[in-house]
């Protein structure tokens, strides 16, 4: 299935995401982009990488790198807390880890509540209004690869 | 329709790899014959088996085009067999040899792509057909048209008094067209397999070599029991080729009594057999055993001591080997010993023991691997005759090295850049034969392909004893496109000739239909890149080019010695070190313009320090507290100043994840990471890479 057609679906038939925390909003995948939920790791900071990649993890024997979430939206900076942890993304097959404010919940979706980002190739997909809060579901293919 | 017999899929593979195989070989032959005055007995043989296998796997996977092109071609050298002083064509005849065995390989290429439609070789087979016609001075090119004359056929002896009421029997016919109903009959049989039990065919034997005329003549004979007649009749007529099929019944032994049988009734013993048989055949799952003709005479066949084993699979036992090694270092070296108070001898003896176990592991895994670099080079003899035949430049091609063995992996990089490099070296770089003559060179025009190891790299070059390459027409030619960035005087020769392989650049000025379009070279250099290697050109004007293409040797487990540097581990190749040392502070010097250099004996070597290089803070910045390691690549050599030594180990670099990909870390002098025992990350350095800066102070 393309990344296309699984959004497709997603908007017609709803799905399962995962929602998290970050400077005061809520922001999700889709739960059948992650793969693991891990408290923060010891990372290994590799040099000449733009700030928002906080460096590499060992996460079953392979060197994942992993992106602070804040950074890479350009919000303001806090400590880690001990609510912190890192979501595991797979994008096409190849795997990297977020570090989040804290993860919120799984929730489940239904069309109703999904409304289609204007924009196409954006960060954000589909903007999902639930229980009265707005949460922003990610491309996490955008996420990880886009540089910036 | 599928492209292919239902239930093949499995087997398509192994039929693309061998049949790829036997295409190779006979392009060889045809490449030594080609000269010769006449093709040797063993050599005509050769073909001959080559195309009758592919024949029949290509009928196995019902790839009736290939087949029947391959039949063709066996044909022709069926007459060439029988009748040795037989008169041909020479040239013509290679033509056609050369063109069918093109297609084939096409074939196998397109053959995994739903998309692309089956070839239609009628066009080359009716040349074929006509050669062998006229090869034999005969009109007509058909000689099948078997004797379908008696609708009568006498049944009787088909059906032995004994036999049981519950065996069915069925005739299926095959059309003519068909080139090999044994190797269909095969399938045939395997399919009922699900849905019947078969008890015996006519002919008993379809491995047999005459199996085919009798199937041809008289239908392929089937006996079964079924619980459901209709779906064995039904599954019959669905099968590839099958013109007919037809439940045959027991004749009234009354009204016609049997004449003597022509072909004896099978006996239950050879019925047996036949079923046997039938199913090692369908079990073996080899395409290739149905029609597999024995080898006439010429009997030894070293093959049978080599296996064909899935690139994966190796790869995978390389990874696991690799991961063993490692986790060997790290119980052997594991820090929880340290604290023991017991005496280890013994352990330390037994660990001693693993190690050199390991390392032989892993030496004898790597050379599995190693395939010398002839297999690629063969290839190029193909292109040079092809552009000779079509150029008239008759350019003959040298190998020096051949036997150097390199991973296969990079085997399978340098086909498409030596092929890319040699059309040009005979395109662009040699000249035309007048234009030799003019220039008074004697020597016959020649490109030489050699292979051999440098400083852990792989070296392929490609040298021409052409023309060679004029600056000033580069250069010319540079500037028309845009490429230059500083004065014309300012680029070195080097530079110069690197403009060759940029991209959109090509001096030729009629675009041949081998080269001149400027596209390729730049793609060749990208992709020699891509796997850390390197392209080199260089140039004699009225002497000839050089093409030289370095890899990296894919050692993936190097032994490294691992520095520290502020927080982060990093890890030096042992083999780019010369030397650890700590440094008096009187043997440091800073210039007047802010360069560091530390005197070694008598050198003077750059001060490179790594905290500074990759921006890593680091405490540590008096030079007679850190450590010292000198180190060489090539023409380029300095120092790397670190905190401290962790340890020497062997590690496996792993590229960064392609999601880096996007970041200069290559560049920067990184080439991957690597986790170790304990799960920390240490970082794989290129020395080459941090030296680049260092290496023009020497000229």
């Amino acid at each position: 299935m393309t990344m296309e057609e699984r959004d497709s679906e997603f908007e017609q038939n709803g799905g399962k995401i995962l929602s998290f925390f970050s400077d005061n909003k809520f922001y999700a995948f889709l739960i059948t982009d992650v793969t693991d939920i891990i408290e923060i790791p010891e990372l290994t900071v590799i040099p000449k990488l733009p700030a928002y990649i906080k460096g590499l993890m060992n996460h079953r024997g392979k060197a994942l790198p992993v992106i602070d979430f804040r950074k890479r939206m350009g919000f303001a900076d806090i400590k880690y807390s001990d609510r912190s942890c890192v979501i595991v993304v797979e994008v096409e097959g190849l795997q990297a880890g977020i570090i989040v404010d804290m993860v919120s919940d799984v929730e489940d979706i239904t069309p109703q509540m999904i409304a289609r980002s204007p924009i196409s190739g954006g960060t954000v997909k589909f903007f999902i209004s639930s229980n009265k809060k707005r949460i922003s579901l990610l491309d996490p293919a955008k996420l990880v690869r886009d540089r910036r | 329709m599928p492209k292919f017999e239902a239930g093949m899929e499995g087997m398509l593979d192994m039929f693309v790899f061998e049949t790829g195989d036997l295409l190779e070989k006979l392009d060889d032959i045809l490449m030594r014959t080609e000269q010769e005055e006449t093709i040797g007995t063993e050599d005509i043989n050769e073909i001959f088996r080559t195309m009758h296998t592919i024949k029949g796997s290509a009928a196995m996977m019902g790839l009736q085009n290939m087949s029947t092109l391959a039949h063709a071609v066996e044909d022709l050298f069926y007459i060439i067999r029988d009748d040795p002083d037989v008169k041909y064509d020479k040239p013509g005849l290679y033509e056609l040899l050369f063109a069918s065995s093109d297609n084939l390989k096409n074939e196998l290429e397109n053959i995994q792509d739903d998309d692309i439609p089956l070839s239609d070789f009628t066009e080359l087979e009716g040349k074929i057909h006509a050669f062998a016609a006229n090869m034999k001075g005969e009109a007509a090119p058909q000689q099948s048209g078997s004797g379908q004359a008696s609708g009568e056929e006498d049944l009787s002896h088909l059906f032995p008094d004994d036999e049981d009421e519950s065996i069915l029997t069925y005739k299926v016919t095959y059309q003519e067209t068909c080139a090999m109903p044994s190797a269909r009959g095969f399938v045939l049989l395997r399919g009922l397999g699900q849905i019947a039990e078969v008890c015996s065919t006519v002919p008993v034997d379809l491995d047999d070599d005459n199996a085919d005329d009798e199937i041809k003549a008289h239908g392929l004979i089937i006996k079964l029991i079924t619980d459901d007649p209709n779906k064995v009749l039904e599954f019959l007529e669905d099968g590839i080729n099958v013109e007919k099929a037809v439940q045959l019944h027991k004749p009234d032994k009354n009204a016609q009594p049997p004449k003597p049988a022509q072909q004896p009734a099978p006996t239950p013993a050879q019925a047996d057999k036949a079923v046997a048989e039938a199913k090692a055949q369908v079990q073996a799952q080899q395409p290739q055993q149905a029609p597999k003709q024995p080898p006439k005479k010429s009997g030894e066949k070293h093959e049978q001591s080599i296996i064909s084993v899935k690139l994966e699979k190796l790869d995978q036992l390389l990874d696991l080997v690799a991961e063993l090694v490692i986790t060997q270092g790290a119980v052997t070296s594991s820090p929880d010993l340290k604290g023991l108070s017991v005496d280890l001898d013994r352990f330390n003896k037994s660990a001693r023991e693993l190690k050199k176990l390991t390392d032989e592991l892993q030496d004898s895994v790597m050379s599995i691997r190693m395939v010398p670099v002839s297999t690629a080079f063969q290839k190029m003899n193909r292109v040079i005759r092809d552009m000779n035949q079509k150029l008239g430049k008759g350019v003959t091609l040298e190998f020096v090295g051949e036997e150097t063995e390199v991973d296969k992996s990079i085997v399978d990089i340098l086909n498409d850049p030596l092929m890319h490099i040699t059309r040009n070296a005979v395109d662009h770089g040699i000249e035309s034969p007048e234009e030799r003559a003019a220039a008074g060179k004697t020597e016959p025009p020649t490109v030489t392909l050699s292979a051999g190891y440098d400083s852990g790299e792989v070296v392929i070059s490609c040298r021409d004893n052409g023309a060679g390459m004029d600056r000033a027409k580069i250069l010319a030619k540079a500037k028309k496109n845009g490429l230059l960035t500083k004065p014309e005087n300012e680029y070195t020769d080097k530079e110069v000739f690197n403009f060759t392989v940029a991209a959109g650049f090509s001096t030729n000025e009629q675009i041949t239909e081998y080269s001149g379009r400027g596209v390729g070279m730049d793609v060749v250099k990208k992709n020699i890149e891509k796997v850390g290697g390197k392209l080199i050109v260089d140039s004699e004007f009225g002497v000839g080019s050089v093409f030289t293409i370095r890899i990296p040797l894919s050692l993936s487990i190097i032994d490294v010695l691992s520095v520290k540097v502020g927080q982060s581990s990093l890890s030096v190749p042992i083999s780019s070190v010369r030397e650890a040392f700590s440094c008096k502070a009187d043997n440091y010097i800073l210039d007047p313009d802010g360069n560091e250099f530390i005197m070694l004996r008598d050198m003077c070597l750059p001060l490179i320090r790594l905290n500074k290089h990759f921006g890593i803070p680091s405490d540590v910045h008096d030079v007679d507290k850190g450590i010292m390691l000198y180190c060489k690549e090539g023409e380029a050599s300095a120092v790397l100043f670190a905190d401290s030594i962790i340890s020497d180990q062997q590690i496996v670099v792993k590229p960064f994840s392609p999601l880096l990909s996007d970041f200069p870390l290559k560049e920067a002098g990184m080439s991957g990471c690597s986790i170790l025992g304990d799960g920390t990350i240490t970082i794989g350095l290129d020395v080459k890479e941090i030296l680049r800066p260092y290496v023009k102070q020497k000229a």
